[in-house]
């Protein structure tokens, strides 16, 4: 009987909330945020699963990005001054996701392919899942992979100059170079490239950098997920932990294979004055059976769809 | 009227010294950023400046000849997308490379268009050769000014880079010494190179290659099938 009482005064009391939270608005009740807290909990106790949905788009600042134009960048040149302590950026950087390396950063979105997969358009899809992961992966022969995946791996040598930022991937052969240029607009008819073209300004102790022109060669991660000559890089770049870190924000936006932009954040730590040598066709050896064996892969496969 | 002499005299001594001070600062560390280019084999240029040299040109020691007949030339690094090393690099046509100093950074940083073959160059301003050095690919490159001129030298290469393509090795004694100054009012650079390997090479060789300085900017040249 007692455990009845109790029962009835419980639910009561959920009713009671519920409906003082739904009338309040966002301003819920503390006994409404206790019972949901409550729910929650049980829900994760017997182990009811949330529904699939694709993760929410964040929306960041970054996704506005300043374009410029001849004049506006003429006008905009006594404003756009790196900070202070410009020369001090200089360095490699390694990225770095583990807890007891981060000081308490936290970087988002540390899996990123269901991220972009949740995003991607049918054709992308269709064209991801048609892939050989080796045998059409240029990063596994040592050849560029372009920018995208060198955002999530390794780390680069920040090199500030006055009229261009350059950051020198630690896996230049495969990564490259990408040249920020700080005094000019995107040129017109670019060519597609691996890397593409990049642009940058200060917003105040962040360096924004706008990156379009890509060739659709590469990948958006190793898992193969494809882009179009449309997609657009965006980073936010800034000095954190006394300078410690470089904070990156990324954000991928590609309106012909994305139903919409993703973004992720990445921790470099400051490790030396110079990158270390780290050549990627070290070993032909290696280099050579694995590309022929992922090569005798796929002539395997197309004699079999051929017969 | 002796003590205003010798008062004007060493006015005019300071202002000479002055002078000579500006000119010597200016002389001794021009900026050499930017991008060029490596001018043609047929080009002369004005004072009639051109190309001299080349790593074929090379005189080996008996052991290192004998060596060389064989080796395969199909596995030539250049034709496995692998670094070429300074001494083949900077002196193979076309070759475009970019000079990046940033403020305060005591270095020189040179880039190549090339990246499969050229990779990047970390030159550092102001100290020795690091201790223990573990030998690589393109070596570690400490530089000096001497006068306009942009003294390097590097040591510490690993044996993984040919001297030229006909498969010429180099051991782990390879020393290179590169000067650089800029000519022509700064819109050419004088680059001279040369190579000391006592354990193949049969004396020093040293080539000359003018580079162009453009208004472009550098591009994008990757290694593809």
């Amino acid at each position: 009987m007692k455990v009845l009482i109790v029962v009835v005064v419980v639910l009561g009391l959920m009713g009671v909330s519920f409906a003082v939270g739904l009338h309040a608005g966002a301003e819920r009740t503390a006994l409404f945020t206790l019972v949901k807290d409550l729910k929650v909990r049980v829900e994760g106790l017997i182990g009811r699963n949330a529904p699939v949905a694709p993760p929410p788009v964040e929306h960041h600042e970054s996704s506005i990005v300043r374009l410029y134009d001849d004049v506006s960048i003429a006008r905009e040149q006594a404003e756009n001054q790196p900070p202070s302590d410009y020369a001090d950026w200089i360095g490699f950087y390694r990225m770095t996701n583990r807890p007891k390396d981060l000081d308490g950063l936290r970087p988002t979105n540390e899996v990123l392919a269901p991220v972009i997969n949740a995003r991607l358009q049918p054709w992308a899809i269709a064209k991801m899942e048609a892939t050989d992961g080796e045998a059409d992966d240029t990063g596994q022969i040592c050849q560029p992979t372009g920018l995208f995946r060198a955002t999530n791996v390794g780390g680069f040598m920040f090199l500030p100059d006055p009229a261009k930022v350059l950051l020198v991937y630690t896996t230049i052969e495969t990564a490259g170079v990408q040249r920020v240029y700080m005094k000019r607009t995107h040129p017109r008819n670019l060519r597609p490239t691996w890397n593409g073209d990049s642009i940058g300004y200060w917003e105040g102790d962040t360096l924004v950098v706008d990156t379009i022109g890509f060739n659709d060669k590469s990948w958006l991660q190793s898992t193969m997920q494809p882009h179009t000559e449309e997609a657009r890089l965006i980073q936010r770049i800034r000095r954190v932990k006394d300078g410690k870190f470089l904070e990156i924000h990324y954000t991928v936006e590609d309106r012909k294979a994305l139903a919409s932009a993703y973004t992720y954040v990445r921790y470099y730590k400051k490790e030396a004055e110079s990158m270390p040598e780290v050549v990627c066709n070290d070993d032909l050896q290696i280099w050579r059976e694995f590309r022929n064996t992922a090569l005798e892969r796929q002539r395997t496969s197309a004699r079999e769809v051929r017969d | 009227m002796r003590g205003a002499l010798v008062i004007a005299i060493a006015v005019f001594l300071m202002c000479v010294s002055r002078v000579e001070g500006q000119s010597g600062k200016a002389l001794t560390a021009p900026d050499l950023t930017g991008v060029y280019q490596v001018i043609s084999p047929d080009e002369t240029l004005p004072g009639g400046l051109r190309n001299s040299g080349a790593p074929e040109d090379i005189a080996l020691r008996p052991e290192a000849s004998a060596q060389m007949q064989g080796i395969d030339v199909a596995q030539d690094p250049e034709k496995m997308c692998q670094p070429l090393g300074p001494f083949r690099m900077m002196a193979r046509a076309s070759t475009k490379i970019e000079l990046v100093s940033p403020p305060s950074s005591g270095m020189i940083v040179m880039l190549f268009e090339n990246i499969s073959h050229g990779y990047f160059r970390t030159i550092f301003l102001d100290r020795p050769h690091p201790e223990g050095m573990v030998p690589a690919w393109h070596g570690y490159s400490v530089g000096r000014w001497e006068g306009n001129t942009l003294v390097i030298e590097s040591v510490g290469f690993n044996e993984r880079t040919w001297l030229n393509s006909r498969g010429a090795q180099h051991s782990d004694a390879l020393r290179l010494v590169e000067r650089i100054r800029p000519v022509l009012a700064g819109k050419y650079l004088e680059y001279r190179m040369t190579a000391d390997d006592a354990k193949t090479l049969a004396k020093p060789y040293t080539y000359t290659r003018y580079y162009e300085k453009l208004a472009t900017e550098i591009g994008e040249d990757v290694c593809e099938e």
